[in-house]
């Protein structure tokens, strides 16, 4: 069932007619609107790199967040999920890993462009794209969990930004911390196994919780 | 005893007595502490008069935590047996929670300016007692967009349990980060601990400090029932039937 909706999922988004590229655009916007604030001198910007390239992400994440349930709760598909016996946690599974896949992938794969603006270094390119992969599924845990408690309300852009905030704010502390320790012992830094202990403790408590609020809009 | 007052008109009976008394007792443990804090108590060696900011800022960091605590538990509570009096009590302990959180933040930087040097330091501390207010914060907000009561509860509830990660990482995170806060000095066990002209008034305050959390957390409650009560009441308006003739 996960990769039957995982499936849809992706097919819908590549027939929306580039929807799904939004999420991109925003990206090199905001890393756009970074480098001119930052008066576009290189040696200002390539420390400030990794950090301007991960709110890049965090940002656009967040504000795909709200589409995750929005159409299945409107067109009255959650419904039918409750009917046909099946669980939310695993609806909620495969949501996540569609929302990682049709949002945060092409972040993901934009990011060593990014980072060719920057003119970073290639071990912090490794690194940054190490650590924003190994936080994808934090990423996508707690959207799934802001998006399932705010499903069918509208114009809740900035409420999920205010509900997501708290827990993306450790991910986003030991993601760049693991971009720091890269350059000192690899990828045996500490602060990488933090980052998919995080990740890890955001899949066991962001998909429980999602099914339990999706349940709470359908009762 | 939690069972007795899971009643809402035997928690009204309750509370018309025991509001009062936690309102008179808040007011003389403020002003005994007050008294102590800020004209008994010595100033201390190395803060100077500066310390008298700790008998308003610790009791406030701890009835943040203490009413996160006390909002997870009646989550917990609503979440599991549906229980609208612990909607009641959740939802009222987030305010003065808020609140303490915020008063926390306000008195520590006013602390740490002279104590330190600067206003703010991103610690792990501090940015721990931020991402709280923040929490704090977008739980009242989900109370507000959700105007259907049942459903709100139960998201808010789902949001403060998810939440509650924070509380360990607060308490921890000055053993965890070694950074300007100072790590708890009267919970650790061999810790040199604090002198009585100091421990006193601190913990008066803090006696002050949990009164005041009691008292508008019960008047929150009495308010929230007396709403939903009234909510209840309120016959729906007659649906308006208009036959069109042509």
């Amino acid at each position: 069932m996960i990769s039957a909706i995982v499936r849809r999922d992706v097919r819908l988004a590549l027939r929306s007619g580039g929807a799904w590229l939004y999420g991109v655009f925003f990206f090199a916007v905001f890393i756009a609107l970074s480098a001119i604030a930052l008066g576009g001198s290189l040696d200002i910007m390539r420390p400030l790199a990794p950090a301007l390239i991960w709110l890049a992400v965090i940002f656009s994440a967040m504000l795909s967040f709200l589409a995750i349930f929005q159409e299945d709760f409107s067109d009255g598909n959650l419904a039918q999920y409750k009917i046909s016996d099946a669980s939310f946690v695993s609806l909620c599974a495969a949501k996540a890993i569609s929302f990682s896949l049709v949002s945060i992938l092409p972040l993901l794969l934009a990011a060593p462009l990014a980072a060719l603006v920057f003119d970073m270094a290639p071990n912090v390119v490794t690194a940054t794209f190490a650590s924003l992969a190994l936080s994808t599924p934090a990423l996508a845990a707690y959207g799934v969990l802001s998006s399932a408690i705010l499903a069918g309300r509208r114009g809740g852009g900035f409420l999920i930004v205010l509900i997501t905030t708290p827990f993306l704010i450790p991910v986003l502390i030991f993601g760049l911390e693991a971009i720091a320790g890269y350059k000192s012992s690899g990828f045996a830094a500490v602060e990488f196994r933090i980052v998919v202990g995080l990740s890890l403790i955001a899949i066991a408590v962001g998909l429980p919780a999602a099914a339990a609020a999706l349940n709470a809009h359908l009762e | 005893m939690i069972n007795y007052l899971a009643n809402p008109i035997r928690f009204l009976k309750f509370s018309k007595i025991a509001t009062p008394v936690f309102g008179a007792l808040t007011i003389l443990t403020m002003i005994w502490g007050l008294y102590l804090a800020l004209i008994k108590s010595p100033p201390a060696i190395e803060h100077g008069q500066a310390v008298r900011m700790m008998y308003v800022h610790v009791p406030a960091a701890w009835c943040a935590m203490m009413a996160y605590t006390a909002l997870t538990i009646a989550s917990v509570v609503s979440f599991i047996w549906r229980h609208p009096l612990a909607d009641s009590a959740a939802k009222s302990f987030a305010v003065p929670g808020a609140a303490f959180t915020f008063l926390a933040l306000i008195t520590g930087s006013l602390w740490g300016k002279p104590a330190w040097g600067t206003w703010w330091q991103w610690d792990g501390r501090m940015t721990s007692v931020l991402i709280l207010f923040f929490i704090y914060v977008s739980y009242l907000a989900i109370w507000s967009v959700i105007p259907e009561r049942k459903k709100a509860a139960r998201l808010a509830a789902i949001l403060a349990m998810v939440g509650f990660i924070n509380i360990p990482i607060i308490k921890f995170s000055v053993d965890w980060w070694n950074t300007l806060h100072q790590p708890a000095s009267l919970s650790t066990p061999g810790a040199p601990g604090m002198p009585p002209e100091i421990l006193w008034p601190l913990m008066m305050m803090v006696a002050a400090y949990s009164f005041l959390f009691g008292w508008l957390s019960l008047r929150g409650i009495e308010a929230d029932i007396i709403r939903s009560r009234k909510a209840r009441d309120q016959k729906a308006p007659a649906a308006q039937a208009t036959i069109e003739t042509f």
